[in-house]
């Protein structure tokens, strides 16, 4: 695993989750350091989501225990919870529906920052800072969100979770709606605070090569399971889970696009090189 | 049949009344496919990708308006009555949605409504062989216990089947044109790559002509024959696939390969379609 400092902002162990007597989650172990970008892949129905809820404190497991920066998020008092709330944001796969189309963004801005007991004023540095943080128009405070692109509203879901100044950021398929060349600009941003602010990032995702380029580690899940987990890079070049390999092999072009070996390379040339 | 061209776009305009203007999202597309063959349209949110698809199925009901022409086999589509629009949709070009829940009928067992595309279109008169019909195309998609598969609705499938089940209302009548709007966008990989296989596989058997539409490049890559790159309305590049992709000629396509996340670009400096910059080499 990449090397982190011995503190651990969110540790997870022996979480599972069940619905219905359908184990969606077996028993996992998750732990996200300051400034680290974890990646968890995995396809629909994987539990993916479900590892985010919980580790959010959305969603109480069914065993296992969540701690972030030491404190049980399950067994937490609601002033701790608050606290910790602040600490820990999210960013959504779908801003079109995470904010609220009858408030300008300034004021779903303002909105998150109030809960969490921020001073009217500062407020208003925030936002002018976010704003710029985040590359959007300076004007945007005052648009409603039918008046922004997908991308912008994405950048909006993405100063809103900065708003309260958090550690750790959740993006559940934050990128997966969004064009190629937008959703380069929004990964770009996302590494650029990972690097400037030291904010830790669980990355979910269904797409492998999106995961990669973003992240340190990478936890990879099937059907509630916990398959493999190692570096980034290692995972892609050298998966040791057959159900990641399969990930892998079903990336359309993936030797074309991301200039990885194809494995039957030196097999097609029948004639030595010259 | 094959080499023979299946649909011939010349010149396509599309506009499309918003509020009370006019906007042209279509700006003057021409390309050609052949049987067998499967063009892919590809571009981002916006392109007119979708409303090229459109128009050539006539689907954009009667806010749009057309110039140029799109010629399937011996028909004109653009102005055609909706009598002749209704007897080619469905038999002679075929649509595979990107949503097959939305496509599908709730309501209606999945046999039934396969059977009934083949009834409306005189493939099958009769109920039963239709039925029994329905049952073999469902095993022709690969749909295992077909038989049974017929009588469950929409809902009680997973999005891979109900994408297969969509599929095999799209060829029932054997069409000569095959139109896909990212058939596979809302799936899994894994399942991504099952359903272009049996796209692939149905086109082999029944040299139908296929027109993809998809944003994703490697679905692009992989799978097509020709592809023609759409920006803003107009088609910036177009040839074989291979050709174009490993050695683009336009600036935009360039920079659409460029942006895909790949090792070895640094975490933080994915290059980025710098719009502006496109648009005034453009105009240069």
């Amino acid at each position: 695993m990449t090397e982190h400092g011995p503190r651990a902002l969110i540790e997870a162990s022996g979480v599972t989750k069940s619905y219905g007597g359908k184990v969606v989650l077996e028993p996992i172990d998750v732990s996200l350091h300051p400034g680290q970008i974890l990646g968890v892949v995995g396809e629909s129905g994987s539990g993916k989501s479900t590892l985010g809820r919980i580790l959010l404190g959305l969603l109480d497991p069914d065993a296992g225990t969540v701690r972030f920066d030491g404190v049980d998020i399950n067994r937490a008092s609601k002033r701790q919870l608050k606290e910790v709330r602040a600490r820990l944001q999210v960013v959504p796969q779908n801003p079109q529906t995470s904010l609220n189309p009858r408030l300008t963004i300034g004021a779903s801005l303002r909105f998150n920052m109030r809960a969490h007991g921020i001073a009217r004023a500062e407020q208003e540095r925030t936002i002018t800072r976010l704003l710029d943080e985040t590359g959007l128009p300076a004007d945007s405070a005052s648009r409603y969100p039918h008046e922004m692109s997908g991308g912008q509203l994405q950048r909006v879901a993405i100063a809103r979770a900065l708003s309260t100044n958090p550690e750790v950021v959740v993006c559940d398929e934050a990128v997966s709606a969004l064009d190629k060349s937008v959703q380069a600009q929004i990964l770009n941003l996302i590494a650029d605070l990972q690097r400037e602010r030291n904010i830790a990032f669980l990355f979910i995702s269904h797409d492998l090569a999106v995961v990669e380029h973003i992240s340190d580690d990478v936890l990879v899940i099937y059907r509630g399971e916990l398959v493999e987990h190692g570096p980034a890079a290692r995972v892609w070049t050298d998966p040791h889970h057959p159900y990641t390999a399969s990930l892998l092999a079903a990336i359309p072009a993936r030797e074309f696009l991301t200039g990885a070996a194809k494995p039957a390379a030196a097999a097609l040339r029948k004639d030595p090189p010259q | 049949m094959r080499n023979e061209v299946v649909l011939s776009v010349t010149d396509l305009t599309t506009s499309l009344a918003v509020g009370s203007a006019t906007r042209q999202i279509v700006k003057g597309v021409s390309f050609q496919i052949k049987a067998g063959e499967t063009l892919m349209l590809l571009g981002e949110s916006g392109s007119g990708k979708t409303v090229t698809a459109m128009s050539i199925l006539q689907l954009l009901g009667s806010r749009a308006q057309f110039t140029g022409s799109v010629q399937l086999g011996d028909t004109e589509m653009l102005g055609a009555s909706d009598r002749t629009l209704q007897q080619i949709r469905g038999s002679r070009v075929a649509l595979v949605p990107q949503d097959p829940t939305g496509a599908l009928d709730p309501l209606m067992h999945v046999g039934a409504q396969i059977a009934e595309v083949l009834r409306v279109h005189r493939v099958e008169r009769d109920r039963r062989k239709a039925a029994r019909r329905a049952i073999e195309l469902l095993d022709s998609v690969g749909i295992p216990d077909s038989a049974r598969v017929a009588r469950r609705y929409p809902h009680e499938l997973s999005g891979g089947m109900r994408q297969r089940v969509a599929i095999a209302i799209g060829v029932s009548c054997s069409p000569s044109l095959l139109i896909a709007d990212e058939p596979t966008s809302a799936l899994d990989v894994t399942v991504q790559a099952q359903i272009l296989n049996l796209i692939d596989e149905l086109k082999e058997r029944t040299g139908t002509a296929v027109l993809m539409v998809t944003h994703d490049v490697g679905v692009a890559y992989d799978r097509g024959d020709a592809i023609a790159v759409m920006n803003a309305g107009q088609i910036v590049e177009t040839g074989a696939v291979r050709e174009v992709l490993e050695n683009p000629k336009h600036p935009y396509t360039a920079a659409l390969l460029r942006a895909q996340p790949r090792p070895g670009v640094p975490r933080g400096h994915l290059p980025v379609i710098d719009r502006t910059a496109l648009a005034a080499k453009e105009a240069s």
